[in-house]
């Protein structure tokens, strides 16, 4: 698995952070994440985390946002395939996929290889916190290297705390011999709860006693309870008889008081209480039915006194008839004078506008008042007349303008032209077409000023020492003569260098050759061929002498000579290789002479050479006037030469070729010098000055004709606005005449035309107050109309009912009065009628209650004997409480009866009769008190008895039956079943921690040489060969891990430094991590800036290490060091892949 | 026998104690919350639904879950978590807690897994299945001979004590190198 993107949604202080770590392709899948402190590394790591495992419950992220708004999620490469994986902070369903679907957890975790988040923590995302705890466990794994090996492969950090807290739990259950394990604890108590039970147990013979001893107890207690029972009863059927003794007494008087009633009934359905209400409601019925009478006898009598008048109870409809009528003339009377006074106004607003608008005094108002239509017509032409006369008068104003403004524009124009500037130039100017000329010339100035500066150049470079030319002088040789002398006299040169050389060699060799012949000689003494030859001549010459004398003398003479000769051969013979070597040597010295003859002169001959050449080479120097010259240097200033000779003729082309545009630019210049007021100008002023002089022309020419343009026009405008105002003129005169003609057609002589212009609004108002006057002539009318026809009805009203008012209107109110009593009469009458009818109702409703109640009293006393008196409710209600009072005693007298015979168990009353016939009260109380006394004997007896029976029972309870000893058993099986829980839960410890040891050894075994491999090679690697081997020392049963260092001397882990530790425990996670690979588990490594302690050759290690990973998986380095992301960026092959926090 | 002639059976519980085996699945719980949730929930329903005053209950753990490591590793914990919730009932009494949960995620690739098979391996010696005999048979003498008759009636059910020992011990102590890490 790989990551290749990872989004902070919502996460510690990202908003939408992407970490893109793009897809997997590169040689190495590295990737450095810089950040500044606080810019996000760590939390960068924890969002990873959070979506593999999901987010915990105390968040410690949740800051900035809370924690149910947090989010992390990512692009996952898994076995090729990239999805999709959201992580959410919910408790269940919190991971999603794509399209928002909530996915199982092992859509991740079964991708994890089985790794938990402490285990992913611990190996693969590595902080300062995880390494260094990681690092402690191995440096206190106490020299296990099959722990410290599964380890740092498993991730488990404190394996060792693991191991040795199970074997103090296994031990704390059990261990042999030891006093304080669960087990034994167990076992003591099993022993004391065995030790009670034997002190509790008795024997059987004793316990046979115990029992016989209980069963004659109980026996005694049996016989004195049977006893005490018969007494009992017999005390019961005393008490019984004394208590029916005064019951047969009532039971004989109760029988004699309802003696003579033996035929009242056995049972009466009457209330008492129901007979009283009865009497009550009879007695309230009568009372009513009197009361009623009175009443309708009184409405009867004011029913007939009411008249009742057809023709008055008519009057009312006819008067509501009238009524609108009445209040229309009602309201008149106060409205009328106000209608009136209005008309008037009217009247009298119409003549004062009448008067204003001219019109005769006295006249008609009403015939001046036109129609709207009319109205707005005469203020349409009254308008039109206006706007011609004003636009007439408008047109004379601007024609007025127009021609001052011609009058202005002449005088500027004849000014201009009375003021002309300097002309000519601009025709100048183009009959030499100077725009297209100035370009040309500047590229001519310029082409042959840079030709003069390279001929220039070619000259300078001409000067040797303090020899100058002012002109190229004439060079007689030319450069490829001049090439081949310098050659040959290079080639004399290198010659005459080789020569000598072999010269100085061949010295040396004489020298050498010379110094070893005199070595010789010398060291063998031996007389040269000189001295040899010198004493032979000097023998001779003596034997010579000595010959001729043969004297002792000469004798004497000879013989040293002789000797001389003789000691010379013999040592010559002596050393006769020595001397044949000299001989060589000699003959050496004679051949290297001769050479050396032979090449001198050789070399003298070259020389000769040479120094031809050279003289030639100055002669020719001389001649052109430079100091004497090597070949070689002459030869390169004749190519200089050539090279200036080239120049100058380029110089003179570009000149030729010039010339027409350059004569052109002198002729122009000539042409402009008296124009341009400069002294002798150079072309380029000339031009510049001209072409100021050209603007200031145009521009005095777009002036002159600006002018006469605008005098043109002006003067054409003036022509058409003459046009115009002839013709405004003319509508003005038309529209005055229409204007006149309708008023006069309107109004005749009544109102004048222009007295009307001003105001013809005010014809407008005086038809409005027309308008008023009208209405208020309507409305009069009409109100006096009302008052006449309201009179004329009231009056004939009036004299019909006898009612002779004045004012019509008190007489329609007498008549209203008239009308209203005449309606009250008549309901009062219907009220009454209802009132007798509803009391008729009643009268036979109290009838009928009362002969209802005189019906029951009949039927109630029925049930009674003839002899009872019943007639009436009270003698009814008598005769009902004599018999229930017979009833009541009747019962009471069987109530004695049944209780008699049940105190007594008997069947009739009779036979406790005869029971007690010879009894009285005193003989049984007698009775009783001698009873009393036998009970309480026997009482005693039978608790003494008791007694006995509870003891026995508890002394034999205490054998056998006691709780005590069950208890202890039940608890003797507890203990023994809990120590076989807990023997079984120490065997269960037990057996898997030696399964574990074991595996862990196997482990050890199986891994040992691959795992330790790789740590040493990663760890050499990462100290730059400063430990270039780790081995394991047997420590007891245990191994200690021990670092070589260069000197060869083994360390352990606690003497090194806290860099070289950590760099230790980041081999042992590369070796995991490579065992993983081979395992086929890739997973992201996430280092947080693990490298501090690292200096910068062990840094540069580190970077290389986590490329390495990057190769078979993919390794994340988060840094806020600048310096580390240069050097990853240095030291890797495949250049690691850099993020921006 | 009601007046229309028509019988009715009903139950009259007579008993004060009853005694119930629970089994919780604990597939879904992702956390200690969760697990803590659903051990109280049950308890709590348990004791409600009593038909007598009171209950002996043996509570058994069950499903899978990818948490069976940190669960058995912190056994302890849950057999006082459980015991606490069934005292806060009033109703219920614990008897004992079983744990037989199996892992949700196939058999990994780390270095505990390969431990595992390791053990595993090692626990289906003979040589291993002789060591455990011996201390079986060695301890065996701490209990009462009652107590050994049951426990091991005849040849068989010593191997197959031994074997059950044996893997729930490597249960444990794996439970214990998973979770090791705080």
């Amino acid at each position: 698995m790989r990551i290749e993107r990872l989004s902070l949604d919502f996460f510690g202080h990202f908003t939408g952070k992407v970490l893109d770590f793009g897809k997997a392709g590169q040689a190495s899948d590295f990737h450095v994440i810089y950040g500044s402190n606080e810019a996000g590394k760590t939390t960068t790591m924890e969002a990873y985390l959070r979506l593999l495992y999901g987010f915990p419950h105390r968040e410690p992220y949740g800051f900035q946002h809370q924690r149910q708004n947090l989010r992390v999620s990512g692009l996952l490469d898994i076995g090729g395939e990239t999805r999709l994986f959201t992580r959410l902070p919910s408790r269940s369903g919190n991971l999603w996929g794509e399209a928002d679907a909530a996915l199982p957890e092992t859509a991740i975790a079964s991708h994890l290889g089985g790794l938990s988040l402490d285990d992913y923590r611990s190996l693969l995302c590595l902080d300062d916190d995880t390494i260094e705890k990681g690092g402690e466990d191995i440096a206190s794994a106490r020299g296990d290297i099959g722990r410290l090996l599964f380890s740092a492969a498993a991730g488990v950090a404190d394996l060792n705390a693991v191991l040795e807290q199970a074997r103090a739990e296994a031990n704390g259950l059990y261990k042999k011999r030891a006093s304080t394990t669960r087990v034994a604890e167990l076992k003591r108590e099993l022993g004391e709860v065995e030790t009670n039970i034997r002190t509790l147990d008795v024997s059987a013979h004793a316990w046979r006693k115990l029992k016989d001893a209980l069963q004659a107890a109980k026996a005694e207690e049996a016989q004195s309870r049977q006893a005490r029972d018969a007494l009992r009863a017999e005390q019961a059927q005393i008490a019984a008889l004394r208590r029916a003794l005064p019951k047969l007494g009532e039971m004989g008087r109760l029988a004699d008081e309802i003696a003579d009633c033996a035929n009242y009934p056995e049972r009466i359905d009457i209330n008492p209480e129901d007979l009283v209400a009865m009497r009550t409601d009879r007695g309230q019925a009568d009372a009513e039915l009197r009361r009623l009478l009175d009443e309708l006898d009184e409405a009867e009598k004011a029913r007939a006194a009411l008249v009742m008048d057809a023709d008055r109870l008519a009057l009312g409809e006819q008067l509501n008839d009238l009524d609108e009528l009445r209040s229309r003339t009602q309201t008149a009377v106060l409205d009328l004078p106000r209608r009136e006074r209005a008309h008037d106004e009217a009247l009298s607003d119409m003549a004062r506008i009448a008067q204003d608008l001219g019109a005769p005094e006295g006249c008609d108002v009403t015939a001046l008042v036109t129609s709207p239509g009319e109205i707005a017509i005469l203020e349409d032409l009254r308008d039109k007349m206006r706007d011609a006369a004003a636009a007439w008068e408008t047109e004379q104003r601007e024609i007025a303008g127009l021609q001052t403004r011609i009058t202005q524009a002449q005088k500027a124009h004849q000014s201009l032209l009375e003021d002309p500037p300097q002309l000519g130039l601009v025709d100048l100017l183009k009959r030499f077409d100077a725009d297209a000329l100035a370009p040309a010339i500047a590229t001519a100035t310029q082409a042959i000023a840079s030709a003069d500066t390279a001929q220039e150049q070619a000259l300078d470079a001409l000067f040797i020492g303090a020899c100058t030319f002012s002109a190229l002088p004439v060079c007689p040789a030319d450069p490829s003569t001049a090439a081949d002398t310098a050659q040959r006299h290079a080639d004399l040169s290198e010659k005459l260098g080789r020569f000598d050389d072999r010269l100085e060699r061949l010295d040396e060799d004489i020298a050498a050759v010379k110094a070893k012949t005199t070595r010789l000689s010398e060291d063998a003494r031996i007389a040269s061929d000189e001295v040899e030859r010198e004493a032979r001549a000097r023998r001779d010459s003596l034997w010579q002498a000595h010959r001729e004398t043969l004297t002792s003398e000469s004798a004497d003479s000879f013989a040293p000579a002789m000797k001389t000769v003789d000691d010379i051969n013999a040592a010559r013979l002596a050393h006769a290789s020595e001397l044949g070597e000299l001989r060589k040597l000699l003959q050496d010295l004679a051949d290297a002479e001769a050479r050396a003859t032979t090449t001198r002169e050789q070399r003298d001959g070259l020389a000769e050479q040479a120094r031809e050449l050279e003289s030639q080479v100055h002669g020719l120097c001389s001649q052109i006037g430079l100091p004497a010259l090597s070949p070689s240097a002459f030869s390169d200033w004749v190519a200089l030469h050539a090279k200036a000779i080239t120049a100058e003729r380029q110089r003179n082309r570009l000149a030729e070729h010039h010339r027409e545009t350059l004569d052109r630019a002198e002729r122009l210049r000539q042409a402009l010098t008296p124009l341009v007021a400069l002294e002798t100008p150079t072309i380029d002023a000339a031009l510049q000055a001209a072409r100021r002089h050209a603007e200031t022309e145009r521009l005095y020419q777009d002036k002159v004709r600006a002018a006469s343009d605008k005098t043109a026009a002006l003067e054409e405008d003036l022509e058409r606005r003459q046009g115009e105002k002839e013709a405004l003129e003319d509508a003005s005169r038309k529209s005055a005449l229409a204007w006149k003609t309708r008023v006069d057609d309107l109004f005749g002589e009544m109102l004048s035309p222009d007295r009307l212009i001003a105001a013809p609004g005010q014809l407008r108002e005086l038809r409005e107050h027309d308008a008023k006057r009208l209405q208020a002539a309507r409305q009069v009318s009409t109100m006096q109309d009302d008052q006449r026809r309201f009179t004329e009805a009231t009056g004939s009203l009036g004299s019909r009912f006898g009612i002779g008012e004045s004012d019509p209107l008190d007489t329609f109110r007498r008549l209203r009065e008239l009308a209203e009593q005449a309606q009250a009469d008549k309901s009062q009458h219907e009220k009454l009628g209802t009132r007798l009818e509803d009391g008729a109702t009643r009268r036979t409703e109290l009838e009928a209650k009362l002969e209802d109640i005189a019906r029951k009293v009949v039927e109630l006393g029925a049930v009674f004997p003839e002899t009872v008196d019943t007639s009436t409710i009270d003698a009814l209600r008598t005769s009902v409480g004599k018999g229930l009072d017979v009833i009541v005693k009747r019962e009471r007298i069987a109530e004695i009866e049944r209780q008699i015979l049940d105190d007594l168990s008997l069947r009739r009353v009779e036979e406790a009769r005869q029971l007690l016939a010879d009894e009285t009260a005193t003989t049984l109380e007698a009775k009783a008190l001698s009873l009393e006394t036998d009970l309480n004997l026997a009482e005693e007896r039978m608790s003494t008895a008791t007694g006995a029976r509870a003891n026995a029972e508890r002394d034999l309870g205490n054998v056998t039956g006691g709780a005590e000893i069950a208890e202890l058993v039940e608890r003797r099986a507890t203990l023994q079943m809990q120590i076989e829980e807990a023997v079984l839960d120490y065997l269960e410890w037990d057996f898997g921690l030696r399964l574990a040891e074991d595996a862990i050894r196997r482990y050890r075994d199986r891994h040992r040489s691959d795992m330790m491999a790789a740590t040493e090679r990663a760890f050499a690697e990462l100290t730059n060969g400063a430990y270039q081997k780790l081995l394991t020392q047997p420590d007891g049963a245990s191994e200690i891990l021990l670092a070589v260092d260069a000197s060869g001397t083994p360390k352990q882990i606690g003497d090194m430094s806290k860099g070289t530790r950590f760099q230790l425990y980041l081999a042992l996670r590369a070796a995991a991590y490579e065992q993983m690979v081979a395992q086929g588990v890739q997973l992201p490594f996430f280092c947080d800036d693990v490298f501090e302690t690292f200096d910068e050759d062990r840094t540069r290690a580190a970077c290389r290490l986590m490329e390495q990973i990057g190769r078979s998986g993919q390794a994340i380095y988060l840094t806020h060091h600048r310096h580390v992301v240069e050097i990853a960026r240095d030291v890797c092959d495949t250049q690691p892949i850099i993020h921006l926090l | 026998m009601t007046i229309d002639q028509a019988i009715e059976i009903e139950e009259v519980p007579t008993s004060a104690v009853e005694f119930l085996h629970i089994q919780v699945d604990v597939a879904d719980t992702d956390n200690d919350d969760a697990l803590r949730d659903i051990l109280r929930r049950t308890l709590r329903d348990t004791a409600r639904n009593l038909v007598s005053e009171s209950a002996v209950i043996r509570l058994k753990l069950t499903g899978r879950t990818r948490r069976r490591w940190q669960v058995l590793r912190d056994q302890d914990v849950w057999k006082e978590t459980a015991a606490q919730y069934a005292r806060e009932t009033g109703t219920l009494w614990l008897d004992k807690v079983v744990f037989d949960l199996s892992d949700t995620a196939e058999p990994g690739h780390s270095a505990t897994d390969e431990l595992a098979e390791i053990m595993k391996a090692i626990s289906e010696e003979p040589g291993f299945s002789e060591t455990c005999r011996a201390e079986i048979e060695g301890i065996l003498q701490e209990l009462a001979p009652q107590r050994r008759a049951e426990l091991l009636p005849d040849e068989a059910a010593m191997d197959q004590l031994a074997r059950r020992l044996a893997e729930a011990g490597a249960k444990r102590i794996l439970a214990r190198m998973k979770g090791a890490t705080p």
